[in-house]
């Protein structure tokens, strides 16, 4: 009984997260810390629905800091405040660098909530999203290309001297599994497991493209793919034990 | 100071005597594009771009995925008409994901003498591919290209080489 509840606990958050997620939409879909993005939020879901005027409260996951309008939580800065575009709808224009006077290569994702100007209500978080970088940096997962769909060839990458595990940085790579999920975050089908090639000491990869290494069902919409790269390491007696690298993801993307 | 001048004067005249019309050799026959696209055609190599990173200065610009899937066993054939014109294709993917979703089905050009867009045609679907430079069809080669866009911008290319068979 009490796994029963558990389990209905967690599709219950897993369905308020994804309707949480579906609120939001971003115009252009994708932009870098240096384009202005049109952010429009539907509320209708939220403890601000019926509510005006509504206020954007913006900060860097992650500690990052907050944006320089966002006033205070008691009293929301009127550069902040959103325009109404029909009922529980609304919308910003956002430039990352000037929303919150940072360099585009300190602006790696954008997190958000709405609230009210005496921050009275509010909506749960929103992000963090991610800013197309403006500069290389590297990572210890790399996608190429960074932009992909359903139908594309994805390659990805891992440079293990990147990671911040010690456990991964002395993994010795040989598959990868890898799993599909649709808009609402409900997994397709079931993970697939792949062989990993080794381009170079510590660098290890593996390709492939969603929509043949996974059965789509007709009319289901790909959004997500997430990985683990899968190898062997040592335990601190020196024996040998499976590892697994931290989980990486990736977005798929609905091109033209 | 006499001579000077006499020197600059037979050297002015000089140069431009000199200023005759040059004349060129032929040009050759012009191309016929699509003549030389009829015929069936195998991919020999498949590379795929990432625009954006092209744009930025990124360090990955391009990848080699030839061997990733087996792009080779794919075939396109164009054929032609009476008349020289488009008219019928069929594709042959083997196990080789799609390049063209389409089995069979009628083709066009939006230029007859110097196509750059393919369209391809069966029933009620269509595909369409880029042509690249008409020069490969001096090695028997046919360069085609696939533009993802996303936003109105160019995101990912594929390009794909063909040798004929």
């Amino acid at each position: 009984m009490k796994k029963t509840i558990h389990t209905m606990i967690a599709f219950l958050l897993l369905f308020v997260s994804s309707k949480a997620f579906s609120q939001v939409t971003f115009s252009p879909s994708t932009f870098t810390a240096e384009d202005e993005v049109t952010i429009r939020v539907d509320v209708s879901n939220t403890p601000l629905a019926g509510i005006e005027p509504i206020y954007l409260w913006a900060f860097i996951p992650g500690g990052g800091g907050d944006a320089l309008n966002n006033g205070s939580w008691t009293n929301s800065d009127e550069k902040s405040k959103l325009t109404k575009v029909s009922a529980n709808v609304f919308e910003i224009k956002l430039v990352g660098t000037t929303a919150f006077g940072k360099s585009p290569a300190e602006l790696k994702t954008l997190g958000f909530l709405l609230k009210s100007k005496d921050g009275g209500k509010q909506t749960p978080d929103f992000g963090p999203f991610k800013f197309d970088p403006l500069v290389f940096t590297p990572t210890q997962f790399r996608i190429f290309p960074a932009k992909v769909g359903p139908d594309d060839m994805v390659n990805i990458f891992m440079d293990l001297k990147l990671a911040t595990d010690e456990m991964v940085i002395r993994m010795t790579a040989s598959s990868i599994s890898v799993s599909i999920y649709d808009a609402s975050g409900m997994q397709i089908g079931s993970d697939k497991t792949g062989t990993v090639s080794k381009t170079s000491e510590g660098f290890y990869a593996f390709s492939f493209i969603p929509s043949k290494l996974f059965t789509i069902p007709a009319g289901t919409k790909a959004t997500k793919v997430k990985y683990n790269f899968v190898g062997t390491g040592k335990d601190a007696n020196g024996v040998n034990i499976t590892q697994t690298s931290n989980q990486g993801e990736i977005d798929l993307l609905d091109f033209q | 100071m006499k001579a000077l001048k006499l020197y600059t004067i037979i050297i002015l005249l000089a140069c431009l005597n000199a200023c005759k019309p040059e004349e060129f050799g032929p040009i050759g026959e012009p191309r016929v594009v699509l003549e030389n696209l009829a015929g069936t055609w195998t991919i020999s190599k498949v590379t795929q771009i990432d625009n954006d990173a092209v744009k930025k200065g990124f360090p990955y610009t391009s990848m080699d995925i030839t061997n990733v899937y087996p792009y080779k066993e794919f075939k396109l054939t164009f054929n032609l008409n009476e008349k020289g014109e488009p008219s019928t294709f069929s594709t042959t993917p083997g196990n080789a994901p799609k390049i063209i979703s389409l089995a069979s089905g009628n083709w066009t050009a939006d230029n007859l003498l110097a196509p750059k867009i393919l369209t391809f045609k069966s029933g009620t679907s269509t595909s369409t591919i880029e042509m690249g430079s008409y020069n490969s069809f001096n090695n028997n080669m046919l360069m085609l290209r696939v533009i993802r866009m996303l936003n109105g911008k160019a995101v990912v290319t594929y390009e794909y080489e063909f040798s004929k068979n």
